[in-house]
């Protein structure tokens, strides 16, 4: 188990868990968008929170590249972050573009669906560097 | 083979709906339209979905991917009741976009693995589509 731990090190522990701290960040950004729309608890505590934990993004795309992780998980983390920059800028378009800025909730999607993505291959990939470790004597 | 395709195209067909819904969404609360095309298309894609588990049993597949299509109809039938109860239970109904993105992400594996299905000689490799 250490040994395993101690082959897969660190940074690659971080670049999963950061990611799928991320998805259960969209999933909560969800809830209070639900609750802003049918609660009335105001939109204030979607638009905070996204400040809070799009920190995340940039971080993926760091620790992708201290972690060596594989080109296409490296390409997944720039894509989620230009993703999530065009989130956060979709909806002060409302009142020029109602058009553009009607795919806040699409790219909502597309950024879950990255997320996910993400979390599972970092996953399979950190369980396969587990697996391929040697035995400790 | 064909009904395999079929599967795949319905699959594929209920997803996008998902995405136009979702969009209709955001037209809705952009102040694009009003949410009287996101409703319609809401009592709609509940009565598309059940079209699902029917091509799924026609194309023989898996009763794991049956059983994908049956929680998608479920979950599809749901969706428009959980809007609904904003009037009686506001917080209930604010589960409403996080329904819908399961929905999406069910959908989305349900299409993918149709599609796997679908390709001939690749019926046994099917994990490689989760």
């Amino acid at each position: 188990m250490a040994a395993a731990v101690r082959a897969i090190g660190p940074a690659r522990l971080l670049f999963v868990l950061a990611a799928w701290l991320f998805v259960v960040s969209v999933v909560i950004q969800t809830v209070l968008v639900g609750f802003s729309i049918f609660a009335q608890l105001g939109g204030s505590l979607h638009r905070d929170f996204a400040y809070v934990y799009g920190w995340l993004a940039p971080i993926l795309v760091l620790l992708a590249n201290v972690a060596r992780v594989p080109a296409r998980l490296r390409t997944i983390t720039i894509v989620l972050l230009v993703a999530f920059a065009l989130q956060t800028v979709l909806p002060s378009l409302k009142d020029q573009y109602p058009f553009v800025s009607a795919f806040h909730t699409v790219n909502a999607l597309v950024i879950f669906g990255l997320g996910v993505t993400l979390a599972r291959r970092a996953t399979d990939w950190v369980r396969g560097l587990a697996t391929a470790a040697p035995a400790a004597p | 083979m064909a009904r395999g395709v079929i599967f795949a195209v319905a699959c594929w067909l209920f997803l996008v709906g998902i995405v136009v819904q979702v969009f209709l969404a955001g037209a809705g609360l952009f102040k694009l339209t009003d949410f009287t095309p996101h409703g319609y298309l809401g009592w709609g894609l509940p009565l598309g979905s059940l079209l699902l588990p029917i091509t799924a049993i026609v194309a023989q597949v898996d009763r794991r991917t049956v059983s994908l299509a049956g929680v998608i109809v479920v979950l599809t039938f749901i969706q428009p009741e959980l809007a609904a109860a904003r009037h009686t239970d506001p917080l209930v109904a604010a589960f409403h976009p996080v329904n819908a993105l399961l929905i999406f992400w069910l959908s989305w594996t349900l299409a993918r693995r149709a599609t796997a299905l679908a390709r001939p000689g690749l019926r046994q490799p099917i994990a490689a589509a989760d």
